[in-house]
């Protein structure tokens, strides 16, 4: 604050604010948005020779052994749930 | 109610306590055969076995819901404290008893907030890698999350791991979308009782009766846990038991100092955790001031994208990280900077909520004096925001450090054995049933994080780690 | 695909029963009987030149300061026993190492490879098909170890190309609770419904051993072995050496171990032994290979050349390993002599491995 009286007259420096905020940005880009973009673009993809295909939703989702855990999780989550509806002090 | 804090402090205790650790306690406790709980059952009655079998979907169900209810209790308590004491005093005076009182006019205020407490758990369960990973698989039964940290066994499908895993994030978005609403819908009841003055409750004789339920989840939570985690990183043995003969140090010497593989990944954890905090205060207070001050066009989304990792399953982020930077371009993957930005991400919203409420409180008279005096908007950020907010900044810091260092579910897909921390050690080390070096460093760990919160104690009081929980 | 008979053709022509004895014996022809009684300190196969070479070797690796070395072929106090016999007979050079099980490091290495990143030095896993794997992506040195004439002859060639060399040997045996008075006798016993609830194995998709033990099974009784075998519910851990633990503590009864890890840990005072199958043994030929671009080549070639020093044996023997030397008897009290072993060839182990974890996953569920 003290810093900022003899300002009063000073020529105003040119205000690098916006690239501060557009760096924050573009970092928040790199870490949230990149990563969840590149499961989908992932997630269509063979695992094999890597070509464009829904093959991996067909296998994750018809195969028994892949629908067990799904189920195993709901029910795991829904348990684990049910006793928070106990009131607090 | 007696020993209000201490349920208030052991709540936070468990809150901090990963349940991987739990589960590998809960392990000792209830194995079907060797569990010293089953195994004093059966001297005790006789009985050819035990009847506690943690390695079921009913253990882990157990073990996830004691170490999950802190969510609830968070939720809850904060919208009770809201409820005006007057509405429950009124009830009072026209002779309802208390437990009546409670029924009828305090658990329907709060029953949105605790619906939405039940749903954060929820969230939290779905997500949670290591108590199946510990529990289940033995049990031979597999949850999304196992399943997905298989398909990057070998031979690995990560691309068929990313398919597995988005319905993951569809339910998770789904439900906090269900549970915002909720919570709004609540805001509107609760906030009739705004102004009303706080009384606290007299229970009469009923004191002890409902202390003695308060103080059943940390008994099964900690008290046990970490008796037996102890007992265990102090022994050759743990199959052996508690007996003379039995008591070792070794374990310890061996984390701290012998096992050089150890005592890195006791600095990794430090040393990452640190820098994803630093990170991710960081760009919480730039962010949640750009969005605040609506410095950018479009800086809504600004606060979207830094809330948004609160919806994504740490296994689900740590797949991402991994299709995205484990491969050129951009490698990350094998160096430091794979976990921290993991880390930094992963807890960032809790930096960012953080940030924004303690911006949203500031007087905006300062900072506007300093512009008309011609201070630029970086230099009044620096010089006249960052020093008030202080405070809230350490705390934040403080809220995004210790959930990093006891990370596991996006570590132990991101982590090269150069890399690896803390959690990374344990989990490798239950693989072959090396259950005594595995607690002598949980207990190492934990020592560090209710170490650093006792210093964070000191320097804040209860009441920024009251409010922080809720983060 | 597999060899038929328990003792292997193409390690011991003749058919005699194979036994560690004759091995070693083998071993020493080669090495030549004057060098049996030479001073333990000097490693005899190598001749008069070895040393001037290893004193080289050491004086370039000691400049490369670290080692790192990822090994799945023994329990962790085996491991740090190899590593703290290594510090001092080599000081100046750290070893990094970490003990996982060999699906874990093999997954590791290959993402590493994946992504380009250059961390590990030594590589050794207990799934030979790996190194036939890695050789074909060429990334694989091709180095032959000081001392490597220290092995039985018949493994001192396993890859005729030298890329890899055998770094450990082991059994997958039956271990059982001492307070069994009989423990099953072979395979087939495990599948008796008195075992129900009682048994502990690894599991394929993690552990060498076990994707080994499960492709032995398979070929000699058929898939079905494992369809009876999850009636018993089994206790499914990762590693095989986690059937130890079970057992010591008392969660289960018997299980499909490794010899070294049970042995180990009996020597230790613990409750548990071990049985020869009589349906046959499972021998684990546990590889160990340099990479091409490790970032510290001569400390690598010095951990490699290592492995057959007497040092490297006196630690396995220490740790109730079986040595790789014929200087350093095998781990008391395990006549060895008349087990009957079966071994998979390393062609069925490279389609096998990855067929069976799929198998297994159907029948077990996880």
């Amino acid at each position: 604050m003290s810093a900022a009286a003899p300002i009063l007259i000073a020529r105003r420096r040119p205000d690098l604010s916006p690239g501060v905020w557009t760096v924050a940005a573009a970092i928040l880009l790199f870490m949230v948005v990149v990563p969840l973009a590149w499961i989908l673009v992932a997630s269509v993809h063979s695992d094999q020779d890597n070509r464009l295909t829904p093959a991996n939703y067909v296998e994750a989702f018809t195969k028994s052994i892949y629908l067990q855990p799904i189920r195993n999780s709901l029910i795991l989550a829904a348990l684990s749930a049910a006793p928070t509806c106990r009131a607090a002090p | 109610m007696p020993g209000r804090t201490l349920i208030r402090m052991l709540t936070f205790a468990s809150f901090v306590t990963p349940s991987f650790l739990g589960a590998t306690a809960w392990i000792f406790l209830a194995a079907p055969h060797s569990g010293w709980l089953n195994r004093a059952w059966v001297a005790l009655t006789g009985a050819p076995r035990g009847f506690l079998n943690i390695y079921t979907l009913a253990g882990a169900v157990c073990v996830i819901a004691l170490y999950s209810y802190p969510y609830a209790f968070a939720f809850v308590s904060s919208a009770l404290e809201l409820v005006p004491s007057e509405m429950e005093r009124s009830a009072e005076l026209l002779g309802a008893n208390w437990l009546r009182t409670t029924w009828r006019i305090t658990l329907p205020l709060v029953r949105p907030a605790i619906i939405a407490g039940a749903l954060m758990s929820f969230l939290e369960a779905i997500a949670e890698f290591g108590t199946p990973a510990f529990l289940l698989i033995p049990a031979r039964q597999q949850v999304i999350t196992t399943q997905l940290y298989l398909f990057f066994q070998y031979p690995s499908r990560p691309n068929l791991a990313a398919a597995y895993a988005l319905p993951l994030l569809a339910v998770t978005v789904s439900l906090f979308l269900l549970q915002q609403r909720l919570l709004r819908r609540g805001r509107f009841t609760t906030v009739t009782g705004k102004g009303g003055v706080r009384v606290p409750f007299r229970l009469g004789p009923w004191r002890w009766p409902v202390f003695a339920i308060c103080m059943a989840p940390p008994i099964f939570s900690l008290i046990l846990p970490y008796t037996a985690l102890l007992a265990t990183s102090l022994s050759h043995a743990w199959g052996r038991g508690p007996v003379p003969g039995n008591l070792t140090f070794a374990w310890y010497h061996w984390a701290l100092v012998e096992n050089q593989g150890a005592r890195r990944a006791i600095a990794h954890s430090v040393s990452y955790a640190a820098a994803a905090a630093t990170i991710a205060t960081a760009l919480a207070v730039c962010s949640a001031y750009a969005v605040s001050r609506r410095l950018l066009p479009g800086a809504r989304i600004l606060g979207y994208l830094a809330m948004a990792p609160f919806v994504v399953p740490g296994i689900v982020l740590a797949i991402g990280f991994f299709a995205a930077y484990a491969r050129p371009p951009l490698v990350l993957y094998g160096t430091a900077w794979m976990l921290i930005v993991a880390f930094a991400t992963r807890f960032l919203p809790i930096a960012y909520a953080g940030s924004e409420s303690a911006l949203r409180s500031l007087d905006l008279e300062l900072e506007n004096a300093a512009r008309t005096l011609g201070s630029g908007r970086l230099r009044t950020f620096g010089k006249i925001t960052i020093p008030l907010l202080r405070r809230s900044i350490l705390a934040n810091w403080l809220m995004v450090f210790i959930p990093s260092l006891r990370e596991l579910s996006s570590a132990v897909f991101l982590f090269t054995p150069a890399t690896a921390v803390i959690t990374n050690v344990i989990f490798d080390l239950s693989d072959e049933g090396n259950f005594e070096p595995l607690s002598a460093l949980g207990i190492i760990m934990m020592a560090l994080t209710f170490g650093l919160v006792a210093v964070a104690y000191r320097l804040f009081g209860g009441a920024v780690f009251g409010q922080r929980q809720r983060a | 695909m597999t060899e038929s008979a328990p003792h292997s053709d193409e390690v011991m022509p003749g058919g005699r029963t194979l036994s560690r004895r004759a091995m070693l014996g083998a071993g020493l022809g080669i090495v030549g009987q004057a060098l049996l009684g030479a001073d333990t300190g000097r490693r005899p196969a190598e001749g008069a030149a070895a040393p001037a070479d290893e004193a080289s070797l050491y004086a370039e690796a000691k400049k490369e300061g670290k080692v790192v070395w990822w090994t799945a072929h023994y329990q962790l106090d085996a491991a740090e026993a190899v590593r703290d016999a290594f510090v001092a007979k080599y000081p100046g050079i750290e070893v990094q190492f970490i003990r996982q099980t060999a699906q874990v490091i093999y997954q590791r290495l290959t993402q590493n490879l994946k992504a380009g990143v250059r961390e590990l030095d030594v590589f050794a896993s207990t799934d030979e098909a790996h190194y036939t794997a890695l050789k074909k992506q060429g990334v694989l040195a091709a180095y032959r170890p000081l001392g490597l004439g220290n092995l039985p002859q018949a493994f001192q060639n396993v890859d005729p190309d030298g890329a890899y060399h055998v770094g450990a040997l082991g059994l997958v045996i039956i271990n059982y609770h001492t307070k069994l008075t009989i423990p099953p006798q072979k395979w087939t016993d495990l599948l008796d419904p008195r075992w129900k609830d009682q048994i502990t194995v690894g599991h394929p998709g993690f552990s060498g051993y076990v994707g080994n033990w499960v492709v032995a099974m398979w070929d000699k009784f058929g898939w079905d072995y494992f369809t009876k075998l999850a009636k018993n519910n089994p206790k499914i851990g990762r590693s095989i050496n986690d059937t130890v633990t079970d057992i010591v503590s008392g969660e289960r009864l018997v299980g499909a171990g490794s010899d070294g890890t049970s042995l180990d840990s009996k020597s230790r005072g613990n409750p548990v032994d071990i049985q020869f199958p009589a349906d046959d043994a499972i021998l684990i030929v546990s590889p160990v290979a340099v990479l091409k671009d490790a970032p510290h080549p001569n400390a690598a070639r010095l951990l490699e050349s290592f492995y057959y020093t007497k040092e490297y044996s006196l630690a396995m023997s220490k740790t109730s390993n079986y040595t790789l030397r014929a200087d350093v008897p095998a781990p008391s009290g395990v006549p060895i002599d008349r087990v009957k072993w079966y071994r998979n060839k390393v062609e069925r182990l490279e389609k096998g491995v990855p067929e069976a974890i799929a198998k297994w996953r159907e029948t077990f569920g996880v």
